[in-house]
């Protein structure tokens, strides 16, 4: 008898849930009694999660950008992994996203700290497999753009707190200054603050916000 | 319309000017005067005047050859000097003709001077001319009205330029005029009036010969006592004098007739005495040291001292004779002939009545004619005597006559100048309040001119400033608008770039992720899925090319900035009103001044506040139409509308339409009880 696995895919896109269905059930359809539940947003998610109680999920493959839940307490994929390794432990996360701004990837180590980590940009079927096949042996697959960030915030002495961050990440979008307060939640006054202070730390008291950003981008904080 | 106020602002200027000038005219007329400013001549005048007409000194030569000279002098005047200059060489002429006692040439400068002195309308020139008719009147041809009046209008018109000294010798020359006529009251009045206007320190010798006058009025009024008085003050100012002393022994004499009338022979030959007493009298003067021996004898005789006649009587006689003093030859014969009646010498007496008669029917002196007619009454035989009664008689009336018709005259002549004078001064009142008026309306209107040109100006200047104004105001309404729309486009692509990652990207992934999957298989599902994958890149390629075509579609026209600005401004008047807002795209707004779009977005602005005011309505619709005019700006309301016939304009619509003039739009309202009302604004 083939050893049941329970996996659960999370994307908004169904033809990306086809293509991991697609690898996995290519590669494993030998091995394993492959059972799959497929979420398009938070909400579904979290309703797999919380009914799987007798039986949890062996893995979940998680996008991170997803349509938040309707009573708006999960808001993205982070959000998902983050409840089901609340709720079960043992459930292995493998986080597949799109993005690769360093503040995300950042954020998701620190606060999901999933045993698998992939972008999608760079990656294959083969590497798809492969990182599902370390995951589920106990093992940890972050696909290189994150080793490398990983390496960067090792080296970097400096860590900055998740506002410092966001104001980083907005004004490298080409918000300006005196609006930053609509996406940060900050004060002006405090948002100016912030600025000094992240200029005095990068060494740069009278950078300019360009400067600013390149220097943040340079050290990979954006 | 700038330019226009230019144009007009320059042809205000030349107006202006024009106007000055005008002005300028009028004041020059209205002060206009005697180009005399002085009725003297002065010391160097006289002496150039006389340098040049080649005069010699007065009394150097014989009169019949200074006659001579004058004359050539007159010719030369006439020939060389320039009119405008002649007056003066007239008066110096006259003055020397006078002096020599050429009366008829004496005339003729006065005459020439009045001529040129009425040509260059030089008022002293004119009155010198009248006082010399006077003199020449007075002296030549004794038509003592004539002299009167020539005198009077002098004396008005130095009077009336505060020549003093001129106005008291004239009045003077009246008075004696006046006393020879037996007008004494007239003559005192004047005398006193000349003695007024002389200086008592300067005009001593004129001074004494009014009082003079005064003296011989108050002796032929038989006030003797004043008589006495006048003409001692008279020898008084005389003696201060530092000449001849001729005008001394003058006065003297005058004292003695004044004793004489009186009655006090002895005081008279006191003042005869003193009088011939001066110092070679006989040499300097014949005539009058023949008047003192005559008198002198003529008291003695009254006095009935009479050793030295009639030897005392002859003696003058015979100077008189010598210098053909005619009157005095007169009075001389009177007074020999009494002396020979007092010595019964009848017939002595008679003759020289006669030859005194004679001599005063020559002369026409009638005073004299009468007094030997007397002598002849009393000494002729009866028949003659009452022939010449009668005829003494007949004198005496006509003489009177004469007197008081000449008296007559003088008031007439008074009056006539007078009422001239008050019709002249009428005129002249009335030239004055009409220049007066004149000028009055020209400064009005120089001074609403200069006020209107500034108004206008101040206009320009204020119409320039909200040019300016409504300049910035776009200008920032613009920029602030640019800096919205610029957040605007990067919130745009970043939505586009979210769309491309999250959508377009995640499928990309998605189709390679299956495709490799089953790349290496051959199985038949397998085969159609991979063409079922095809078909989704082909419907990404034209996701990504509808994304690409709203990039183009989004992209950021500056030319519907204006149209951004206004709806936003729409936007945020509109309250709770639903709204609609439309613009032809094939409005090219940059060929609009900023200026008119300005005014054009404070209408929208206005008209949307009205119908919040007014209308009562839900709706409102704004909309910018190309028209064949220019643009027309359209902004309607479902309210409750109005009468447009009957509305008088509230603020808000006059402000509205304020500033469609500005824009030289067209502004019209359309609007029925009940069906709302549409505001329509066509400009170009």
């Amino acid at each position: 008898m083939k050893k049941e696995l329970r996996i659960l895919l999370v994307d908004d896109h169904p033809i990306i849930i086809e293509g991991y269905k697609n690898a996995l059930v290519a590669h494993y359809r030998q091995d394993y009694e492959l059972h799959t539940d497929v979420a398009h947003n938070c909400e579904d998610a979290a309703s797999f999660i919380k009914r799987s109680n007798e039986t949890p999920y062996d893995i979940g493959l998680i996008d991170i950008n997803l349509p938040p839940s309707s009573d708006g307490k999960l808001n993205s994929g982070e959000d998902v992994a983050q409840f089901m390794k609340k709720l079960h432990e043992d459930s292995k996360v493998i986080i597949l996203t799109m993005h690769d701004e360093t503040s995300r990837l950042h954020h998701i180590l620190e606060h999901v700290n999933p045993e698998g980590f992939l972008i999608k940009s760079d990656l294959s079927s083969a590497e798809l497999v492969l990182a599902f096949d370390q995951v589920i042996h106990g093992k940890t697959y972050y696909s290189s753009a994150v080793n490398v960030h990983l390496r960067k915030m090792v080296l970097n002495d400096i860590r900055l707190d998740k506002k410092n961050l966001q104001i980083l990440y907005h004004l490298s979008r080409g918000v300006r200054t005196k609006n930053l307060g609509e996406h940060v939640n900050l004060s002006l006054s405090a948002i100016e603050k912030r600025k000094t202070y992240l200029k005095e730390l990068f060494d740069m008291k009278s950078a300019d916000d360009e400067q600013l950003i390149g220097e943040a981008r340079k050290r990979g904080f954006i | 319309m700038g330019i226009m106020i230019f144009m007009k602002t320059a042809n205000s200027y030349f107006n202006f000017y024009f106007l000055f000038a005008v002005c300028m005219l009028f004041l020059c007329v209205g002060c206009s005067k005697d180009i005399r400013q002085n009725s003297e001549i002065s010391k160097a005048r006289l002496d150039s005047i006389a340098l040049l007409l080649e005069l010699p000194k007065s009394k150097s030569i014989p009169k019949e050859e200074e006659v001579k000279v004058l004359n050539q002098a007159l010719v030369k005047v006439t020939k060389t000097i320039p009119e405008k200059d002649r007056s003066d060489y007239f008066i110096v002429l006259g003055e020397r003709y006078y002096a020599i006692r050429d009366y008829e040439n004496l005339k003729i400068t006065a005459q020439e001077l009045q001529k040129h002195a009425i040509a260059i309308n030089d008022t002293f020139g004119l009155a010198k001319s009248y006082y010399n008719f006077g003199k020449y009147y007075y002296s030549a041809g004794l038509q003592l009205d004539s002299a009167y009046k020539n005198y009077y209008k002098a004396e008005k018109l130095y009077a009336g330029y505060g020549a003093r000294l001129e106005a008291g010798k004239s009045l003077l020359s009246m008075g004696i005029v006046q006393k020879n006529v037996k007008d004494y009251q007239g003559a005192e009045e004047s005398s006193i009036k000349a003695i007024a206007l002389f200086d008592a320190e300067t005009d001593m010798r004129l001074v004494a010969s009014a009082y003079t006058n005064l003296g011989i009025v108050a002796k032929d009024t038989e006030q003797y006592d004043r008589a006495i008085d006048y003409h001692q003050k008279a020898l008084g100012y005389r003696r201060q004098l530092k000449d001849e002393g001729l005008l001394e022994v003058s006065s003297l004499s005058n004292l003695g007739v004044v004793y004489m009338n009186k009655g006090d022979y002895q005081g008279a030959i006191r003042y005869y005495n003193e009088g011939l007493a001066y110092d070679s009298l006989a040499i300097k003067s014949r005539r009058t040291y023949a008047r003192l021996l005559d008198n002198l004898a003529y008291a003695k005789f009254k006095l009935g001292d009479t050793d030295d006649l009639p030897a005392l009587f002859l003696t003058p006689l015979r100077i008189r004779k010598d210098i053909n003093d005619r009157l005095g030859m007169i009075t001389n014969y009177i007074h020999l002939s009494e002396y020979f009646k007092s010595q019964h010498e009848i017939d002595s007496a008679r003759s020289y009545a006669e030859s005194a008669y004679e001599v005063a029917s020559e002369l026409k002196y009638n005073r004299g004619t009468l007094e030997s007619l007397v002598m002849l009454t009393e000494v002729a035989p009866a028949e003659a005597a009452r022939e010449y009664a009668q005829r003494r008689m007949f004198i005496s009336d006509s003489l009177q006559r004469v007197e008081r018709n000449t008296q007559d005259q003088f008031a007439r002549t008074r009056y006539e100048t007078d009422t001239l004078e008050i019709e002249k001064e009428a005129a002249t009142q009335r030239i004055r309040l009409l220049t007066l008026v004149l000028l009055a309306a020209l400064i009005a209107i120089l001074i609403s001119y200069i006020f209107i040109q500034r108004k206008i100006g101040r206009t320009r200047l204020r119409f320039q400033k909200e040019q300016q104004n409504a300049s910035e105001e776009i200008t920032n309404l613009m920029m602030e608008q640019h800096v919205k729309l610029e957040e605007g486009k990067q919130f745009e692509k970043h939505r586009i770039s979210e769309e491309l990652h999250d959508g377009v990207l995640a499928r990309l992934f998605g189709i390679r992720l299956n495709l490799d999957s089953l790349n290496l298989s051959d199985h038949e599902d397998d085969v159609q899925s991979r063409a079922k994958y095809l078909v989704d890149l082909k419907d990404l390629g034209r996701e990504i090319r509808t994304i690409s075509h709203e990039l183009n579609a989004h992209t950021f026209d500056s030319k519907m900035l204006y149209v951004d600005v206004v709806e936003k401004m729409i936007e945020e008047q509109r309250g709770t009103l639903d709204y609609t807002f439309e613009s032809d795209s094939s409005i090219d707004w940059s060929a609009v001044a900023n200026p008119t779009k300005a005014h054009l977005y404070r209408v929208i602005q206005e008209g949307i506040q009205n119908v919040h005011k007014h209308a009562q309505a839900t709706e409102v619709n704004v909309g910018f139409k190309q028209i064949e005019k220019g643009i027309e700006l359209e902004l309607s309301d479902n309210g409750k509308g109005m009468k447009t016939s009957n509305t008088k304009k509230g603020i808000g619509l006059k402000n509205m339409a304020a500033r469609v003039l500005k824009i030289n739009g067209e502004l019209s309202l359309h609007s029925e009880v009940g069906k709302g009302t549409t505001v329509r604004v066509q400009f170009k």
